[in-house]
């Protein structure tokens, strides 16, 4: 019992040897006061650039507004290109069906990529299927978003030791939504899409054309 | 139509006009008209019982006579702004998906006082300070250092 006090000193000891070699103080020694002012780097992203300071109040509001009608336009009329691969195509197709109408929020299912601007990559994701996703997704004009649906897209799912299986489909093509499940339910999956709305009703393209 | 009318007139003779616009206004009936979910909603609250309230402000209602299938219980929003379906807690998500037939405040009963936490909607895109960060995460404030070693500077000649 005695050493263990001893064993302590001897540690304080060699950390203020250490102190006076280092430049900076060993982590675990140092008391609680020294340990809470060493916090770790914070890892947020950097705040976005402010406003040029040409650009008047009133230039900002318009340029936003023209923002605000383009994201309506663009969140009102979300044409998924379905990607179905398994077991979650079902699932998309009750959210598409009577029940859960992804109609009357303007989502309308567009078997081209070409005149699609939202891809729904539901189920598992193949190595075999991969270059045929990616050209997909490069057929698709700008702006074009990413929802993952279920496990197996978002990372493997199930399958994710497999020897034939991409582990996530984030992988292969940029994702903005994951929605989760095995397979997500129908409602699951409209949340998603009420979100990917959110998302688009964020985006400030012409602010950013603009100030370019 | 008739007794919706009668009910406002009344509510207009207790509380005066100011209060009842006002009443108007925090009850969603201004946001109506250019909401149509609410309208929607508003419209489907006549005749409805009102089954309970949760701490959210949220209203639940149920009918079950001349009604399509499906379409039996239903949730007036609290926030009439920015709703969401994530801002039902558990226990009434229960109750309104036919899970269960008990409502959310018989089931809060039975919510554990120990390690039972309150609900929190999801606020994905909202800011990275309103979301929920495990202790481990990396945009956690309260991240703990859990550095073990130090690693060597060489001394300057």
């Amino acid at each position: 019992m005695a050493l263990l006090p001893r064993a302590a000193r001897l540690a304080l000891v060699s950390s203020q040897r250490a102190a006076s070699i280092h430049t900076t103080l060993p982590a675990l020694s140092s008391s609680a006061s020294a340990s809470s002012s060493t916090s770790p780097a914070p890892y947020a992203r950097p705040s976005p650039p402010a406003a040029p300071p040409s650009m008047s109040k009133t230039a900002e509001f318009v340029i936003s507004k023209v923002d605000d009608v383009m994201n309506y336009v663009r969140r009102g009329s979300i044409w998924p290109m379905t990607f179905g691969l398994a077991c979650c195509a079902v699932e998309m197709m009750h959210t598409g069906a009577a029940r859960y109408d992804f109609d009357r929020f303007g989502i309308i299912f567009r078997p081209s990529p070409r005149q699609s601007d939202c891809m729904i990559v539901a189920g598992t994701l193949t190595n075999k299927m991969a270059p045929a996703l990616r050209k997909v997704y490069d057929q698709m004009p700008e702006p074009r978003w990413v929802v993952s649906m279920g496990s197996c897209a978002n990372g493997g799912g199930y399958y994710h030791y497999s020897y034939s299986v991409v582990r996530g489909c984030d992988r292969i093509v940029p994702v903005d939504i994951y929605v989760p499940g095995c397979p997500p339910t129908a409602e699951a999956l409209l949340y998603g899409m009420l979100q990917l709305q959110k998302k688009i009703s964020r985006r400030k393209d012409f602010y950013h054309w603009w100030t370019k | 139509m008739a007794s919706l009318l009668k009910n406002a007139l009344k509510a207009i003779r207790e509380k005066g006009i100011v209060n009842a616009l006002r009443t108007l206004r925090e009850e969603g009936y201004t946001k109506c008209l250019l909401d149509g979910n609410i309208l929607q909603t508003k419209i489907h609250n006549i005749g409805g019982t009102l089954v309970g309230v949760d701490k959210f402000g949220n209203k639940y209602y149920q009918r079950y006579e001349g009604i399509p299938h499906g379409r039996h219980r239903w949730v007036e929003y609290g926030d009439k702004g920015r709703y969401n379906a994530s801002q039902i807690p558990a226990e009434w998500h229960g109750w309104l998906h036919h899970i269960t037939d008990h409502t959310g405040d018989e089931l809060l009963m039975l919510k554990p006082k120990r390690y039972g936490i309150d609900h929190k909607q999801n606020y994905s895109g909202e800011g990275e300070e309103l979301i929920y960060h495990s202790k481990g995460h990396a945009l956690n404030p309260g991240q703990r250092d859990w550095t073990r070693y130090q690693s060597w500077q060489p001394t300057k000649k």
